[in-house]
């Protein structure tokens, strides 16, 4: 029997877009817009000259639910990730929680102090000094003078920049000020802990010490709320996990079962209809018209995950006997990574016997760590005419995982690629 | 996964001590249990909602949303906001602190010379004890009086959208950022007052007993200041403009209040309506304290209670506005 820490009862948050009231990642509203707005209401049209957007867009002022009667009950000493793709929803739920914006409709009951992290370094201010800003951070946080002065020994030991603290923090390297930064927030000593994707930074060895140093926090029967991409740091933090889909909560569970859900809701979109596109190369003999990607099939068909099965499902135009289709895998840096052939051919491919307008490529340990990836595709009969090549086919995410029971997760340098591999005594 | 106790109820609020152990059993047999794949996305703790009130309560709020004994609990951020608004002042200058005082001296030179001397309103110096006083000190009781005010003013307009950041990742009172503006403001008054009072040991002009109401100038200045500086930074979150209308209106009304010349010097008909300025009121007080001559009461009252209206209406308007900051910020 668990005690309440957080209970939200049809929490919504509505934005007005258009007005010039949503949080305006655009244009900052000027009178100009509100002046233009009256325009359009007299008379319709000449603000579409000036915006050179539709009218139907412009005329009623649409609606946007960032998050729709989210419901939830979450425990005192519970860590809980909240997962879900960008524009979900979680970056709004946090803020309602921590009251930086009132929800429009529902409410949420909070029992216990609230120290929420949203951003690593809020406040911190250049012209000061090191010293000076853990007071200004941390206050800006809610910590009361005297906290502050009872932990800075401990804030300055885990930030690692004692010799610093002294010099404004303009001189910082971007890595001392995130030290810093995340050092104030750490020793926050909330009841309720909200955390927002703070852990994007830094360098690995200081990402380690923060996922341990939250760890501990959890460790301690604090209530942890964290927002993440990085499902490896979900996996190692949270017990449950909560994905948002359009501002609606569509999975509360373990978090390695919300986490499976999510990847599996990332996965409805690999399979990409490529009969449209027309910025393609080659003779037009045959045409790649689909491809699909999908993960792990006992796993029940979750996106891929580095050191798990990958498929990578071709339909063309025609079916060829003859066909030679080429995947080459390109990072976001543009390099090309992997070249998958189909000829020349293996023992271990399916011979074809007749003529078939689908292939299936099968990666029994996908070796690229976690991130964003190309795949280019090329069709040839034989090896002499080339008859489609689609750049960009699919963008694809690869999410953390295991390859060979060593887990990979975000990756640390530049390098793309890893490898079955055992360290042993020699 | 069955060892965890399940309840499809979890928000049921049973009292502390009330036995549980029934619960979890009712619903493992229950007939309607969803399919597998469903309720492996619903399993949960049984959860007791606390008996003490929640320490927070999230929900719309309408109409007038400033919590005073919220602000009370941030007052350790006020006091380091306003100390951090002091330190960075003068950061990476070379004369450091020292501005605070050669600005306000050069600005009172500039106007001895073209004012005073250049236009003659050296000549129409009420006199005190049959002396005229000299420009230098008329003008810069009036001029500390106003530079209070012009600063606080620009300072806490901007103070909303120059913390936009803050505004938008932390809670706070916003309330605090322009109140705690008007410390710097208030910290230069001070070395400006210093500075006055070597200026009439300078100029030998006697002390006066009323100086020691200074204090009463200052806090109306500043609480009318913050009252403009409330509106215009309420605004200002949503309509960017006004950061360009500001010093419009501030030398406007730097005009209109007597700075640079005397009360006097204005048609004896619009006196009275002069005192409706909430400034005239406190440059005319403090200039009367400074030279010894009787201060109208009546007028600085006047000033005083437009000011504070304009207080009541600032607050009352950014209480309304102030939930909106973080989603136009």
């Amino acid at each position: 029997m668990t005690e309440v820490a957080i209970q939200a009862r049809g929490l919504s948050k509505r934005y007005m877009l258009g007005q010039g009231v949503h949080r305006a990642e655009h244009a900052r509203p000027t009178l100009g817009d509100m002046l233009s707005s009256t325009a359009r209401k007299l008379t319709r049209g000449t603000a579409d000259i000036v915006s050179g957007k539709k009218s139907e867009n412009q005329n009623a002022p649409r609606e946007f639910w960032a998050l729709r009667g989210v419901d939830f009950t979450i425990g005192q000493g519970e860590v809980v990730g909240i997962i879900g793709r960008n524009g979900a929803g979680k970056s709004t739920l946090l803020k309602l929680l921590s009251r930086i914006t009132d929800p429009t409709d529902g409410q949420a009951d909070l029992y216990g102090r609230v120290g929420s992290l949203l951003e690593v370094g809020t406040g911190f201010h250049p012209e000061l000094t090191g010293r000076e800003n853990v007071y200004l951070n941390g206050s800006i946080l809610g910590m009361t003078r005297s906290e502050i002065k009872k932990n800075f020994d401990e804030i300055v030991a885990f930030s690692e920049v004692e010799k610093f603290l002294d010099t404004p923090v303009k001189r910082y390297s971007s890595g001392m000020y995130v030290r810093l930064a995340f050092a104030v927030a750490a020793h926050l000593e909330p009841e309720i802990l909200i955390v927002d994707e703070v852990l994007a930074v830094g360098d690995a060895k200081f990402q380690a010490k923060c996922l341990a140093k939250m760890k501990d926090v959890a460790n301690r029967g604090q209530t942890v709320l964290f927002v993440s991409h990085n499902m490896g740091a979900v996996e190692a933090l949270c017990g449950r996990g909560i994905v948002l889909e359009s501002g609606k909560v569509v999975c509360d569970s373990t978090a390695e079962q919300a986490i499976q859900h999510y990847l599996r809701g990332l996965e409805d979109n690999t399979s990409i209809d490529l009969s449209q596109r027309t910025d393609r190369r080659g003779s037009g003999g045959n045409r790649v018209t689909s491809v699909q990607i999908s993960g792990d099939s006992t796993l029940d068909g979750i996106g891929l995950r580095t050191g798990h099965t990958a498929r990578f499902t071709i339909k063309m135009t025609k079916p060829i006997k003859d066909a030679l289709c080429v995947l080459t895998f390109v990072d976001n840096y543009g390099q090309s990574l992997i070249d998958l052939r189909s000829k020349p051919t293996s023992e271990e491919d399916t011979r074809l016997t007749e003529p078939t307008d689908t292939l299936e490529c099968v990666v029994d340990e996908w070796p690229t760590v976690p991130g964003r990836y190309r795949l280019d595709i090329e069709v040839w009969e034989g090896s002499r005419i080339r008859h489609d090549t689609i750049e960009g086919a699919v963008f694809f995410n690869v999410a953390p995982g295991h390859m060979r029971g060593r887990s990979i997760a975000e990756p640390i340098r530049l390098a793309k690629i890893t490898l079955p591999h055992r360290w042993t005594l020699p | 996964m069955g060892s965890a106790p399940m309840s499809l109820t979890p928000s049921i609020p049973s009292g502390p001590g009330e036995p549980d152990e029934t619960q979890p059993a009712v619903n493992d047999s229950d007939s309607t249990t969803p399919p597998a794949a469903e309720r492996e996305c619903e399993q949960r703790p049984t959860y007791t909602v606390p008996t003490r009130k929640p320490s927070c309560v999230i929900k719309p709020r309408r109409g007038f949303a400033i919590d005073l004994s919220e602000i009370w609990r941030f007052r350790d951020l006020m006091g380091i906001l306003v100390t951090r608004n002091i330190k960075v002042r003068y950061k990476q200058t070379v004369l450091g602190s020292a501005w605070a005082i050669i600005q306000p001296v050069t600005e009172m030179v500039v106007f001895t010379v073209f004012f005073g001397m250049f236009m003659g309103l050296s000549q129409k110096m009420p006199e005190v004890n049959g002396r005229a006083v000299p420009y230098a000190v008329f003008v810069f009781a009036g001029s500390l009086v106003w530079t209070l005010f012009q600063s606080s003013v620009n300072a806490s307009s901007m103070s909303l959208i120059s913390e936009s950041n803050v505004l938008r990742k932390v809670y706070l009172p916003r309330i605090l950022l322009p109140v705690s503006a008007v410390g710097t403001p208030l910290v230069d008054f001070a070395v400006a007052f210093a500075v006055l009072i070597v200026l009439m040991i300078g100029y030998s002009q006697p002390f006066h007993a009323s100086m020691l109401l200074m204090p009463l100038v200052m806090v109306g200045t500043a609480v009318s200041a913050l009252s403009i500086g409330l509106l215009f930074a309420a605004v200002m979150v949503r309509y960017r403009d006004v950061r360009y209308i500001v010093p419009v209106v501030i030398r406007l009304w730097f005009f209109v209040t007597p700075v640079l010349y005397p009360v006097s010097a204005v048609p004896r008909h619009y006196e009275h309506l002069l005192y409706l300025n909430p400034m005239v009121g406190p440059v005319e007080a403090a200039r009367a304290m400074v030279l010894g001559t009787p201060i109208n009461t009546a007028g600085w009252m006047v000033s005083t209670l437009v000011g504070l209206i304009f207080t009541v209406m600032a607050i009352a308007y950014f209480g309304n506005v102030e939930r909106e900051f973080a989603d136009i910020a």
